[in-house]
Protein backbone atom coordinates (compact mmCIF):
# COMPACT_ATOMS: atom_id res chain seq x y z
CA UNK A 1 0.00 0.00 0.00
CA UNK A 2 3.10 2.41 0.93
CA UNK A 3 4.28 1.66 -2.19
CA UNK A 4 1.30 2.39 -4.28
CA UNK A 5 1.09 6.31 -3.20
CA UNK A 6 4.70 6.33 -3.33
CA UNK A 7 4.12 5.72 -6.96
CA UNK A 8 1.00 8.27 -7.13
CA UNK A 9 2.76 10.69 -5.56
CA UNK A 10 5.49 10.37 -7.98
CA UNK A 11 3.10 10.04 -11.11
CA UNK A 12 1.87 13.44 -9.58
CA UNK A 13 4.75 15.05 -9.36
CA UNK A 14 6.11 13.88 -12.86
CA UNK A 15 2.63 15.29 -14.55
CA UNK A 16 2.86 18.49 -12.62
CA UNK A 17 6.96 19.12 -13.84
CA UNK A 18 5.58 18.26 -17.51
CA UNK A 19 2.58 20.04 -17.77
CA UNK A 20 4.63 23.52 -16.85
CA UNK A 21 7.69 22.57 -19.16
CA UNK A 22 4.99 21.88 -21.63
CA UNK A 23 3.42 25.01 -20.66
CA UNK A 24 6.53 26.91 -20.69
CA UNK A 25 7.77 25.41 -24.45
CA UNK A 26 3.76 26.05 -25.84
CA UNK A 27 3.61 29.64 -24.65
CA UNK A 28 7.28 30.90 -26.88
CA UNK A 29 5.76 28.65 -29.49
CA UNK A 30 2.68 30.23 -30.19
CA UNK A 31 2.74 34.11 -28.64
CA UNK A 32 1.59 36.47 -31.50
CA UNK A 33 3.73 39.97 -31.66
CA UNK A 34 1.84 42.87 -32.25
CA UNK A 35 2.89 45.11 -34.77
CA UNK A 36 1.07 48.55 -35.04
CA UNK A 37 2.14 49.44 -38.63
CA UNK A 38 2.72 52.98 -39.38
CA UNK A 39 -0.57 54.78 -41.29
CA UNK A 40 1.58 54.94 -44.70
CA UNK A 41 1.69 51.27 -45.10
CA UNK A 42 0.63 50.37 -48.10
CA UNK A 43 -0.40 46.66 -48.04
CA UNK A 44 1.18 43.48 -46.40
CA UNK A 45 1.54 40.43 -48.02
CA UNK A 46 2.56 36.70 -47.29
CA UNK A 47 5.86 35.33 -48.81
CA UNK A 48 3.63 32.30 -49.77
CA UNK A 49 2.05 35.33 -52.41
CA UNK A 50 5.39 34.95 -54.74
CA UNK A 51 6.04 31.12 -54.03
CA UNK A 52 3.35 28.60 -52.75
CA UNK A 53 6.53 26.51 -51.91
CA UNK A 54 6.12 27.91 -48.13
CA UNK A 55 2.53 28.16 -47.73
CA UNK A 56 1.05 25.99 -44.91
CA UNK A 57 4.61 26.38 -43.12
CA UNK A 58 5.37 28.91 -40.32
CA UNK A 59 7.54 30.99 -42.15
CA UNK A 60 4.85 32.27 -44.48
CA UNK A 61 5.88 35.39 -42.44
CA UNK A 62 4.07 38.97 -43.41
CA UNK A 63 5.70 41.06 -45.80
CA UNK A 64 5.41 45.05 -44.93
CA UNK A 65 4.82 47.01 -48.31
CA UNK A 66 5.74 50.44 -48.29
CA UNK A 67 5.12 51.65 -52.09
CA UNK A 68 4.87 55.66 -52.52
CA UNK A 69 3.65 55.26 -56.07
CA UNK A 70 6.33 57.80 -57.25
CA UNK A 71 8.87 55.55 -59.77
CA UNK A 72 12.28 54.78 -57.54
CA UNK A 73 14.09 52.07 -56.56
CA UNK A 74 13.25 49.14 -54.55
CA UNK A 75 14.61 48.47 -51.11
CA UNK A 76 14.12 44.99 -49.04
CA UNK A 77 14.94 44.62 -44.95
CA UNK A 78 15.23 41.89 -43.82
CA UNK A 79 14.81 40.84 -39.78
CA UNK A 80 14.84 37.63 -38.11
CA UNK A 81 16.99 35.55 -40.04
CA UNK A 82 19.10 34.53 -36.68
CA UNK A 83 16.19 34.62 -34.02
CA UNK A 84 18.57 35.01 -30.99
CA UNK A 85 20.19 38.30 -32.51
CA UNK A 86 16.74 40.57 -31.45
CA UNK A 87 18.01 43.69 -32.77
CA UNK A 88 17.57 42.61 -36.17
CA UNK A 89 13.56 42.06 -35.64
CA UNK A 90 13.33 45.30 -33.36
CA UNK A 91 15.50 47.78 -36.03
CA UNK A 92 13.39 46.00 -39.21
CA UNK A 93 10.32 46.87 -36.54
CA UNK A 94 11.30 50.64 -36.17
CA UNK A 95 10.78 51.27 -39.85
CA UNK A 96 7.49 49.24 -40.23
CA UNK A 97 6.34 50.91 -37.33
CA UNK A 98 7.92 54.95 -38.58
CA UNK A 99 8.69 54.66 -42.15
CA UNK A 100 7.00 56.88 -44.98
CA UNK A 101 8.01 56.89 -48.17
CA UNK A 102 8.04 59.45 -50.92
CA UNK A 103 9.79 58.20 -53.46
CA UNK A 104 9.99 54.46 -54.31
CA UNK A 105 8.97 51.20 -52.32
CA UNK A 106 10.65 49.78 -49.29
CA UNK A 107 9.07 45.89 -48.18
CA UNK A 108 10.05 44.96 -44.80
CA UNK A 109 10.28 41.31 -43.10
CA UNK A 110 10.75 40.74 -39.78
CA UNK A 111 10.56 37.48 -38.94
CA UNK A 112 12.00 35.72 -41.80
CA UNK A 113 13.04 32.61 -39.80
CA UNK A 114 9.82 32.77 -37.63
CA UNK A 115 10.27 29.37 -36.79
CA UNK A 116 13.77 29.67 -35.03
CA UNK A 117 11.51 31.90 -32.88
CA UNK A 118 9.47 29.46 -31.45
CA UNK A 119 12.73 28.35 -29.15
CA UNK A 120 16.02 28.60 -27.46
CA UNK A 121 19.06 27.49 -27.93
CA UNK A 122 20.05 24.02 -26.66
CA UNK A 123 21.67 24.24 -22.75
CA UNK A 124 22.51 27.73 -23.47
CA UNK A 125 19.65 29.20 -20.98
CA UNK A 126 18.28 31.85 -23.25
CA UNK A 127 15.33 33.88 -22.27
CA UNK A 128 12.23 33.07 -23.56
CA UNK A 129 11.13 36.58 -24.08
CA UNK A 130 12.47 39.88 -23.98
CA UNK A 131 10.92 43.42 -23.54
CA UNK A 132 11.24 47.02 -24.36
CA UNK A 133 9.73 49.49 -22.01
CA UNK A 134 7.50 52.16 -24.12
CA UNK A 135 6.35 55.61 -23.36
CA UNK A 136 2.30 53.48 -23.08
CA UNK A 137 3.79 50.16 -21.56
CA UNK A 138 5.80 47.13 -21.92
CA UNK A 139 6.65 45.21 -25.48
CA UNK A 140 7.32 42.18 -25.56
CA UNK A 141 8.76 39.64 -28.18
CA UNK A 142 10.28 35.51 -28.55
CA UNK A 143 13.74 35.49 -27.88
CA UNK A 144 14.52 32.62 -29.90
CA UNK A 145 17.71 30.40 -31.62
CA UNK A 146 20.03 30.69 -34.80
CA UNK A 147 18.46 28.10 -36.34
CA UNK A 148 14.90 26.45 -37.38
CA UNK A 149 12.80 24.35 -34.63
CA UNK A 150 13.77 21.05 -35.02
CA UNK A 151 9.67 20.48 -34.69
CA UNK A 152 9.43 22.21 -38.30
CA UNK A 153 12.81 20.80 -39.83
CA UNK A 154 13.80 17.20 -38.28
CA UNK A 155 15.49 15.57 -38.85
CA UNK A 156 18.91 17.47 -40.03
CA UNK A 157 21.13 15.63 -42.54
CA UNK A 158 24.66 13.89 -41.59
CA UNK A 159 26.71 16.84 -44.03
CA UNK A 160 24.44 19.81 -45.19
CA UNK A 161 25.05 19.71 -48.82
CA UNK A 162 24.08 23.31 -50.13
CA UNK A 163 22.33 23.83 -53.57
CA UNK A 164 23.32 24.91 -56.01
CA UNK A 165 26.86 25.28 -54.86
CA UNK A 166 27.49 21.44 -53.53
CA UNK A 167 29.58 23.12 -51.20
CA UNK A 168 29.69 21.09 -47.95
CA UNK A 169 28.45 22.98 -44.59
CA UNK A 170 27.34 21.50 -40.77
CA UNK A 171 24.58 19.38 -40.36
CA UNK A 172 22.76 21.83 -38.15
CA UNK A 173 22.96 24.68 -40.94
CA UNK A 174 20.26 23.04 -42.82
CA UNK A 175 18.26 24.95 -40.65
CA UNK A 176 20.20 27.88 -40.58
CA UNK A 177 18.70 30.68 -42.83
CA UNK A 178 21.46 32.37 -43.80
CA UNK A 179 23.36 29.35 -45.32
CA UNK A 180 20.40 28.37 -47.64
CA UNK A 181 20.43 31.17 -50.19
CA UNK A 182 18.96 30.61 -52.26
CA UNK A 183 17.04 28.06 -51.76
CA UNK A 184 14.94 25.63 -53.86
CA UNK A 185 11.40 25.02 -53.85
CA UNK A 186 11.66 21.56 -52.82
CA UNK A 187 14.16 21.64 -50.18
CA UNK A 188 13.30 21.64 -46.45
CA UNK A 189 11.79 24.60 -44.42
CA UNK A 190 14.20 27.31 -44.87
CA UNK A 191 15.19 26.04 -48.41
CA UNK A 192 12.10 27.08 -49.25
CA UNK A 193 11.76 29.94 -47.21
CA UNK A 194 14.65 31.49 -48.90
CA UNK A 195 13.65 30.27 -52.32
CA UNK A 196 10.38 32.52 -51.37
CA UNK A 197 12.06 35.10 -50.26
CA UNK A 198 14.12 34.97 -53.39
CA UNK A 199 10.81 34.80 -55.58
CA UNK A 200 10.18 37.72 -54.05
CA UNK A 201 13.03 39.50 -55.06
CA UNK A 202 12.98 39.31 -58.60
CA UNK A 203 9.36 39.48 -59.26
CA UNK A 204 9.80 42.97 -57.39
CA UNK A 205 12.41 43.73 -58.87
CA UNK A 206 13.93 44.66 -55.80
CA UNK A 207 17.58 46.96 -56.01
CA UNK A 208 18.75 46.30 -53.10
CA UNK A 209 18.35 43.92 -49.92
CA UNK A 210 20.02 44.93 -46.40
CA UNK A 211 19.56 41.81 -43.86
CA UNK A 212 20.09 42.92 -40.15
CA UNK A 213 22.20 40.64 -38.06
CA UNK A 214 24.44 40.91 -34.52
CA UNK A 215 27.63 39.11 -33.80
CA UNK A 216 29.70 38.17 -30.77
CA UNK A 217 32.84 40.48 -29.97
CA UNK A 218 34.67 37.00 -30.78
CA UNK A 219 33.81 37.00 -34.27
CA UNK A 220 35.61 38.83 -36.68
CA UNK A 221 33.07 39.81 -38.90
CA UNK A 222 31.74 42.49 -36.60
CA UNK A 223 30.62 46.14 -37.01
CA UNK A 224 30.29 46.23 -40.10
CA UNK A 225 28.42 46.35 -43.50
CA UNK A 226 29.74 43.24 -45.67
CA UNK A 227 28.70 43.75 -49.78
CA UNK A 228 27.96 41.98 -52.66
CA UNK A 229 30.90 42.89 -55.21
CA UNK A 230 28.37 45.29 -56.84
CA UNK A 231 27.72 47.49 -53.47
CA UNK A 232 31.36 47.96 -52.70
CA UNK A 233 31.42 51.68 -53.41
CA UNK A 234 28.15 52.05 -51.67
CA UNK A 235 29.01 50.30 -48.78
CA UNK A 236 32.40 51.84 -48.44
CA UNK A 237 31.24 55.23 -48.73
CA UNK A 238 28.26 54.75 -46.02
CA UNK A 239 30.92 53.28 -43.79
CA UNK A 240 33.07 56.70 -44.20
CA UNK A 241 30.32 58.44 -43.63
CA UNK A 242 28.94 57.17 -40.21
CA UNK A 243 32.55 56.40 -38.79
CA UNK A 244 33.63 59.87 -39.94
CA UNK A 245 30.29 62.25 -38.72
CA UNK A 246 28.21 59.89 -36.90
CA UNK A 247 29.49 56.39 -34.95
CA UNK A 248 31.83 56.57 -31.97
CA UNK A 249 32.80 52.76 -32.51
CA UNK A 250 33.61 52.76 -36.46
CA UNK A 251 31.76 50.59 -38.77
CA UNK A 252 33.91 49.00 -41.58
CA UNK A 253 32.90 47.22 -44.56
CA UNK A 254 33.92 43.87 -45.94
CA UNK A 255 33.61 41.94 -49.29
CA UNK A 256 31.75 38.84 -49.74
CA UNK A 257 33.38 36.14 -49.91
CA UNK A 258 32.67 34.41 -54.05
CA UNK A 259 33.58 31.31 -52.35
CA UNK A 260 31.30 30.93 -49.47
CA UNK A 261 28.17 30.15 -50.27
CA UNK A 262 24.35 29.88 -48.66
CA UNK A 263 24.73 33.74 -47.52
CA UNK A 264 22.22 36.19 -48.08
CA UNK A 265 25.31 39.13 -49.12
CA UNK A 266 26.69 36.43 -51.36
CA UNK A 267 23.42 34.36 -53.00
CA UNK A 268 21.26 37.33 -53.45
CA UNK A 269 23.35 39.09 -55.71
CA UNK A 270 24.25 36.55 -57.58
CA UNK A 271 20.67 35.27 -58.05
CA UNK A 272 18.75 38.34 -58.73
CA UNK A 273 19.40 42.00 -59.76
CA UNK A 274 19.52 43.21 -56.08
CA UNK A 275 22.40 43.96 -54.47
CA UNK A 276 22.26 42.62 -51.05
CA UNK A 277 24.02 44.15 -47.80
CA UNK A 278 24.73 42.16 -44.07
CA UNK A 279 25.00 44.38 -41.66
CA UNK A 280 26.69 43.14 -38.41
CA UNK A 281 26.50 45.02 -34.94
CA UNK A 282 28.10 43.60 -31.42
CA UNK A 283 26.41 41.81 -29.23
CA UNK A 284 28.05 40.27 -25.92
CA UNK A 285 25.34 37.68 -24.85
CA UNK A 286 26.28 35.66 -28.35
CA UNK A 287 30.04 35.43 -27.14
CA UNK A 288 31.10 31.76 -25.70
CA UNK A 289 33.12 33.38 -22.42
CA UNK A 290 29.96 35.64 -21.18
CA UNK A 291 28.92 34.96 -17.49
CA UNK A 292 24.82 35.08 -16.96
CA UNK A 293 23.02 34.66 -19.90
CA UNK A 294 19.49 36.62 -19.26
CA UNK A 295 18.03 39.38 -20.50
CA UNK A 296 19.76 41.79 -18.40
CA UNK A 297 22.53 40.99 -20.49
CA UNK A 298 21.08 40.83 -23.72
CA UNK A 299 19.60 44.76 -23.17
CA UNK A 300 22.32 46.00 -21.40
CA UNK A 301 25.02 44.83 -23.22
CA UNK A 302 27.47 44.37 -20.63
CA UNK A 303 29.47 41.52 -19.36
CA UNK A 304 32.89 41.23 -17.01
CA UNK A 305 33.84 38.38 -18.51
CA UNK A 306 34.16 40.02 -22.24
CA UNK A 307 35.34 42.48 -20.78
CA UNK A 308 38.05 41.03 -19.66
CA UNK A 309 38.78 39.35 -23.12
CA UNK A 310 38.81 42.86 -24.23
CA UNK A 311 41.34 44.05 -21.76
CA UNK A 312 43.68 40.81 -23.13
CA UNK A 313 43.18 42.24 -26.37
CA UNK A 314 41.06 39.08 -27.18
CA UNK A 315 38.10 40.87 -29.23
CA UNK A 316 37.35 42.35 -32.39
CA UNK A 317 35.21 45.15 -31.10
CA UNK A 318 36.24 47.20 -28.39
CA UNK A 319 33.93 47.15 -24.88
CA UNK A 320 34.13 49.01 -21.79
CA UNK A 321 31.91 49.36 -18.49
CA UNK A 322 29.16 51.12 -20.78
CA UNK A 323 28.17 47.46 -22.60
CA UNK A 324 27.26 47.33 -26.18
CA UNK A 325 23.22 48.42 -24.79
CA UNK A 326 20.23 47.72 -26.56
CA UNK A 327 19.21 51.09 -27.80
CA UNK A 328 23.11 51.50 -29.43
CA UNK A 329 22.85 48.46 -31.33
CA UNK A 330 19.21 49.66 -32.64
CA UNK A 331 20.24 53.48 -33.30
CA UNK A 332 23.67 51.77 -35.39
CA UNK A 333 21.64 49.49 -37.39
CA UNK A 334 18.40 52.09 -38.30
CA UNK A 335 21.07 54.59 -38.99
CA UNK A 336 22.98 52.27 -41.55
CA UNK A 337 19.91 51.50 -43.50
CA UNK A 338 19.30 55.56 -43.72
CA UNK A 339 22.78 56.18 -44.96
CA UNK A 340 23.18 53.46 -47.05
CA UNK A 341 19.90 54.22 -49.13
CA UNK A 342 20.99 57.72 -49.25
CA UNK A 343 24.56 56.88 -50.60
CA UNK A 344 22.49 54.59 -53.04
CA UNK A 345 20.31 57.30 -53.90
CA UNK A 346 23.39 59.34 -54.97
CA UNK A 347 25.32 56.77 -56.39
CA UNK A 348 22.24 55.32 -58.68
CA UNK A 349 19.92 58.03 -58.86
CA UNK A 350 17.13 56.20 -60.40
CA UNK A 351 17.11 53.87 -57.57
CA UNK A 352 16.37 56.79 -55.66
CA UNK A 353 14.05 55.73 -52.27
CA UNK A 354 12.92 58.85 -50.11
CA UNK A 355 11.83 58.06 -46.60
CA UNK A 356 10.06 60.00 -43.77
CA UNK A 357 9.94 59.44 -40.16
CA UNK A 358 12.35 57.26 -39.11
CA UNK A 359 14.47 58.44 -35.97
CA UNK A 360 18.03 59.50 -36.13
CA UNK A 361 20.61 58.04 -34.47
CA UNK A 362 20.73 60.22 -31.36
CA UNK A 363 16.98 60.31 -31.06
CA UNK A 364 17.37 56.62 -30.50
CA UNK A 365 20.23 57.12 -27.97
CA UNK A 366 18.56 59.90 -26.29
CA UNK A 367 14.94 59.25 -25.83
CA UNK A 368 15.28 55.24 -26.11
CA UNK A 369 13.90 52.62 -29.22
CA UNK A 370 10.60 52.46 -26.91
CA UNK A 371 9.72 56.27 -28.03
CA UNK A 372 9.87 55.20 -31.73
CA UNK A 373 7.45 51.83 -30.73
CA UNK A 374 3.65 52.23 -31.53
CA UNK A 375 0.94 51.30 -28.89
CA UNK A 376 -0.89 47.90 -30.73
CA UNK A 377 -3.60 49.09 -28.05
CA UNK A 378 -4.07 52.32 -29.03
CA UNK A 379 -3.85 51.83 -32.98
CA UNK A 380 -6.52 51.75 -35.05
CA UNK A 381 -7.28 47.53 -35.07
CA UNK A 382 -6.46 47.84 -39.74
CA UNK A 383 -2.96 48.72 -38.81
CA UNK A 384 -2.15 45.80 -36.07
CA UNK A 385 -0.64 42.75 -37.58
CA UNK A 386 0.92 39.87 -35.90
CA UNK A 387 4.30 37.67 -36.46
CA UNK B 1 14.25 14.93 -49.23
CA UNK B 2 10.82 15.71 -47.34
CA UNK B 3 9.12 12.57 -47.82
CA UNK B 4 12.68 10.81 -46.06
CA UNK B 5 12.64 13.29 -43.43
CA UNK B 6 8.51 12.69 -43.32
CA UNK B 7 9.20 8.79 -42.77
CA UNK B 8 12.20 9.36 -40.53
CA UNK B 9 10.09 11.60 -38.20
CA UNK B 10 7.06 8.77 -37.76
CA UNK B 11 9.90 6.59 -36.88
CA UNK B 12 11.38 8.81 -34.38
CA UNK B 13 7.47 9.21 -32.82
CA UNK B 14 6.88 5.94 -33.16
CA UNK B 15 10.12 4.89 -31.01
CA UNK B 16 9.26 7.54 -28.71
CA UNK B 17 6.03 5.91 -27.94
CA UNK B 18 8.07 2.50 -27.59
CA UNK B 19 10.38 3.65 -24.74
CA UNK B 20 7.77 5.75 -23.25
CA UNK B 21 5.25 2.47 -22.85
CA UNK B 22 8.53 0.36 -22.15
CA UNK B 23 9.23 2.87 -19.55
CA UNK B 24 5.82 2.94 -17.59
CA UNK B 25 5.70 -0.67 -17.60
CA UNK B 26 8.72 -0.81 -15.74
CA UNK B 27 7.13 2.07 -13.47
CA UNK B 28 3.89 -0.62 -12.77
CA UNK B 29 6.04 -3.19 -12.06
CA UNK B 30 8.92 -2.03 -9.58
CA UNK B 31 9.02 -2.63 -6.05
CA UNK B 32 11.18 -0.20 -5.36
CA UNK B 33 10.40 4.00 -4.65
CA UNK B 34 13.87 5.12 -5.76
CA UNK B 35 13.44 3.05 -9.33
CA UNK B 36 9.45 4.70 -9.58
CA UNK B 37 11.28 8.10 -9.07
CA UNK B 38 13.86 7.26 -11.92
CA UNK B 39 11.09 5.91 -14.48
CA UNK B 40 9.09 9.23 -13.59
CA UNK B 41 11.52 11.12 -14.39
CA UNK B 42 12.53 9.24 -17.80
CA UNK B 43 8.77 9.86 -18.79
CA UNK B 44 8.93 13.50 -18.79
CA UNK B 45 10.54 14.21 -22.15
CA UNK B 46 9.08 11.06 -24.41
CA UNK B 47 5.62 12.74 -23.22
CA UNK B 48 7.22 16.36 -24.36
CA UNK B 49 8.33 14.92 -27.60
CA UNK B 50 5.26 12.74 -28.38
CA UNK B 51 3.16 15.69 -27.44
CA UNK B 52 5.36 17.78 -30.06
CA UNK B 53 5.67 20.46 -27.31
CA UNK B 54 9.65 20.06 -27.33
Amino acid sequence: MKLKWAKIAVLLVMAACAAVAGFLFHEQRVYREAVAASPHLTQVKKLSDYSPAIKGTVNDCNVYVFDSGVPGGTALLIGGTHAEEPVALVSALVFTENLKVTQGRVFVIHRVNTSASTNTRLGEAYPRFFHVEAPWGVQKWRMGDRVANPLDSWPDPEVYIHYPSGQNLAYMDIRNLNRNWPGKADGLLTERTTFAAMELIRQEGVDLTIDFHEAELEYPVENTIVAHERGNEVAAMTSMMLTSQTFQVPIGMEFSPKALHGLSHREVGDHSDAVSYLFEVAEPMLDRIRGITDEELLMSGKDRFVMKAGEHNLLYAPIDESGWPFDLRIARHVTTAQTLIQVNNMLHPDQAILMEGIPSYQDILDQGTGAFLRDPAAAPPEQVYYD
Amino acid sequence: MIAINTAVTVLYYLICAFFLAAIAYNFVKTRKVQESVLYGLMMIPFILRLLRLK
